[in-house]
């Protein structure tokens, strides 16, 4: 093996976040038509970019994505891997535990439409498997601290 | 937007049954020589992060009974210290458990040590080590006082 960087994989990182307001509801948003995974009701999150750091690059993608500039880290929840046949389009992701005081959502032109939800009804409409495991480890984070 | 590329690291805090977290000592030929840091290194290419972190574990402590208790938080450096996209890393680090206390190290590392999370902090002059230690010592106080919580419960 003359170059060990040759089977280094090169990846995609996505950074997410559970934002939970002060009733304690989750903010869910239904992606675009035109912004795969179509339809898909989403957390909220998206990749981090060349030489940004990624903690940057979560709180750039909530201003993006919905307007809230006031939120805070609780913890890290879940990891996710997508991995579509090519090495290309490995991708791996954080999802965060975040709160928030704004209700007040202003979506960008890659959703159509926002839900705050109680985690009961974000697992009742989540279809996609990414969130519902995200949801998942949040409810089991949330009901160890009750 | 333009999405990045990197390499992705999956780190453990591995802990064994006495509440001690294993530090491991990098050779003396390695970069950063003779520094003490958690257990950890690169994913291969479309290996999982959970898969990656039970590969290098192994590979550097010869230990395989690992219970993946979670993920902590994620870091961002630079390879070789130069800021250039091919040298761009983001890792993430989890909290590990383990019944086995005996380590075989590979020849990347030259000593090791299980140690207190409190001498952990004191032996890593790392930053981002000691900030994933500090979360891990969180979580576990959690962990605990909930258990002591359920087993008031049960009486």
């Amino acid at each position: 093996m003359n170059n060990l960087s040759e089977v280094v994989g090169q990846f995609t990182f996505c950074v997410a976040a559970i934002l939970e307001n002060e009733e304690g509801e989750i903010l869910l948003i239904k992606r675009a038509p035109d912004n795969p995974p179509v339809n898909v009701w989403d957390v909220v999150g998206g990749a981090v970019e060349q030489f940004e750091d990624p903690f940057d690059g979560l709180t750039r993608e909530v201003v993006e994505e919905t307007g809230i500039t006031d939120f805070e880290i609780v913890k890290a929840l879940d990891v996710f891997h997508w991995y579509q046949e090519e090495p290309k389009w490995d991708m791996i992701g954080l999802t965060f535990w975040c709160k928030t005081k704004t209700r007040e959502v202003v979506l960008s032109d890659e959703h159509v439409e926002y839900k705050w939800l109680t985690p009961t009804d974000a697992m009742k409409i989540s279809n996609h498997q990414i969130v519902t495991s995200n949801l998942e480890q949040y409810i089991k984070e949330k009901n160890r601290l009750e | 937007m333009v999405k990045g590329k990197f390499m992705v690291a999956v780190a453990a805090i591995l802990e064994n049954q006495k509440d001690e977290i294993l530090l491991i000592k990098r050779s003396s030929h390695m970069e950063y020589p003779d520094c003490w840091e958690d257990i950890g290194g690169r994913l291969n290419p479309s290996e999982s992060p959970e898969e990656g972190l039970r590969r290098e574990i192994f590979e550097e402590t010869g230990i395989k009974d690992i219970e993946i208790v979670k993920p902590l938080t994620m870091f961002h450096v630079f390879r070789k210290n130069e800021e250039k996209a091919e040298n761009e890393l983001i890792g993430i680090s989890y909290w590990c458990k383990t019944k086995t206390s005996k380590v075989k190290l590979s020849d990347e590392h030259t000593d090791y040590k299980w140690v207190t999370p409190e001498n952990a902090l004191e032996l890593t002059g790392h930053p981002a080590l000691k900030r994933y230690l500090k979360i891990q010592m969180q979580e576990k106080q959690l962990v605990e006082r909930i258990t002591f919580l359920e087993s008031q419960e049960d009486e």
